[in-house]
């Protein structure tokens, strides 16, 4: 699994600006398995702490996804340069 | 359930388990790919005894005993926590081939269920192609509706009757399970009719299938499924705005089919080892 990143180049509008495409938000096994298959469909794959990219969430998204239960990262795609 | 139906052929079993977030479910499959036996339970938090009562149950169902079953795949959020499983498969991959198993001709599947809301695309080898879930969260899935029920004191089996009760449209803005009791609250105090709500809560669901169906670009035949497909309302306005070529199973059976393509993968793969079995043998 790619490790999180948290550079200002992967804020939202960078990462779409690159070809990147924001799926959803997930974690656990969940986040692993659909990680891979994104990878076995021939996509790239970022996966990106969700709060670094509270801003695009609605507010009420952002209060909830602040409760400290497992990590969660924003899935990220792109087509296989 | 019923008789197994293969005659006087050696008879062997496979079963699929599909461990949900709300509901679990079993079923068994006898060698011709028929069902023979079926059975749902709710999950709660011990998965694996879930597991063994919705098993137990689909046994009971199809009068056979559980060394009748040769193969067993589960599948869904709790897959890992059933014991008697041989493997597993996604949740993905197994409504893919449940949705295949009723209709042949399915390219787009829309699950919606307790937790979770996934649109899939498949191709012609019924290989998942894209798809995309809803964020982790309870926006837009089961959740959201039976709280919205619950706040105005009608039970999750009430829901789809109070829905197609409905006269007025009623917009609800969001879709988040958390929030859905001031949405409510703001609802009532300005008159709108329970029905009328219930009715708002299943039309912003379909809103929000709709923009899952749409990213990964949907193609005809659609197959709805999952607990959230047995109301009515729901595939009406799903039906309405997709058009031809949608496709619903028959009653509850639109819980199992995340359970039925697991028992088809399962039978795929125990025809495999059975075969070859025969050919070390005859070697």
């Amino acid at each position: 699994m790619e490790l999180p990143q948290h550079n200002s180049e992967d804020a939202p509008l960078h990462l779409e600006s690159d070809g990147w495409v924001r799926q959803f938000v997930a974690s656990g096994e969940r986040l692993s398995e659909l990680e891979q298959l994104y990878r076995s469909l021939g996509k790239e794959v970022k996966l990106i702490e969700s709060a670094s990219e509270f801003p695009e969430l609605p507010e009420n998204c952002r209060t909830c996804l602040t409760i400290p239960t497992a990590e969660s990262y924003t899935i990220w795609t792109r087509i296989r340069k | 359930m019923s008789d197994c139906g293969c005659g006087d052929k050696p008879c062997t079993y496979v079963g699929g388990l599909d461990v949900g977030s709300t509901y679990t479910k079993a079923v068994i499959l006898n060698s011709e790919g028929d069902i023979v036996g079926r059975s749902m339970c709710n999950t709660g938090f011990k998965l694996d005894v879930a597991a063994q009562k919705s098993f137990d149950g689909a046994l009971a169902d199809a009068e056979i005993d559980a060394e009748k079953v040769g193969y067993v795949i589960s599948t869904g959020y709790g897959r890992h926590q059933v014991e008697f499983r041989d493997i597993t498969v996604t949740a993905l991959t197994a409504a893919a081939r449940g949705a295949h198993w009723f209709f042949p001709n399915t390219r787009t599947v829309l699950d919606i269920g307790g937790q979770t809301m996934k649109a899939t695309k498949l191709d012609d080898a019924i290989k998942v192609r894209s798809f995309r879930l809803n964020d982790k969260c309870a926006a837009g899935t089961g959740a959201f509706l039976e709280k919205t029920a619950r706040y105005m004191n009608y039970g999750t089996e009430e829901i789809g009757e109070l829905a197609s009760s409905s006269t007025e449209d009623v917009e609800i803005s969001g879709v988040c399970a958390v929030f859905a009791e001031s949405e409510v609250i703001n609802q009532l105090s300005i008159g709108s009719a329970p029905a009328d709500i219930m009715h708002g809560a299943m039309n912003s669901l379909v809103g929000r299938s709709l923009q899952l169906m749409r990213r990964i670009k949907m193609e005809p035949e659609y197959t709805l499924i999952g607990g959230i497909m047995r109301f009515p309302t729901m595939v009406k306005a799903l039906t309405a705005e997709l058009g031809e070529g949608v496709n619903v199973p028959e009653g509850d059976l639109v819980q199992y089919v995340g359970a039925i393509g697991a028992a088809t993968l399962a039978q795929q793969r125990f025809g495999k080892i059975e075969a070859e079995s025969a050919e070390i043998i005859e070697a």
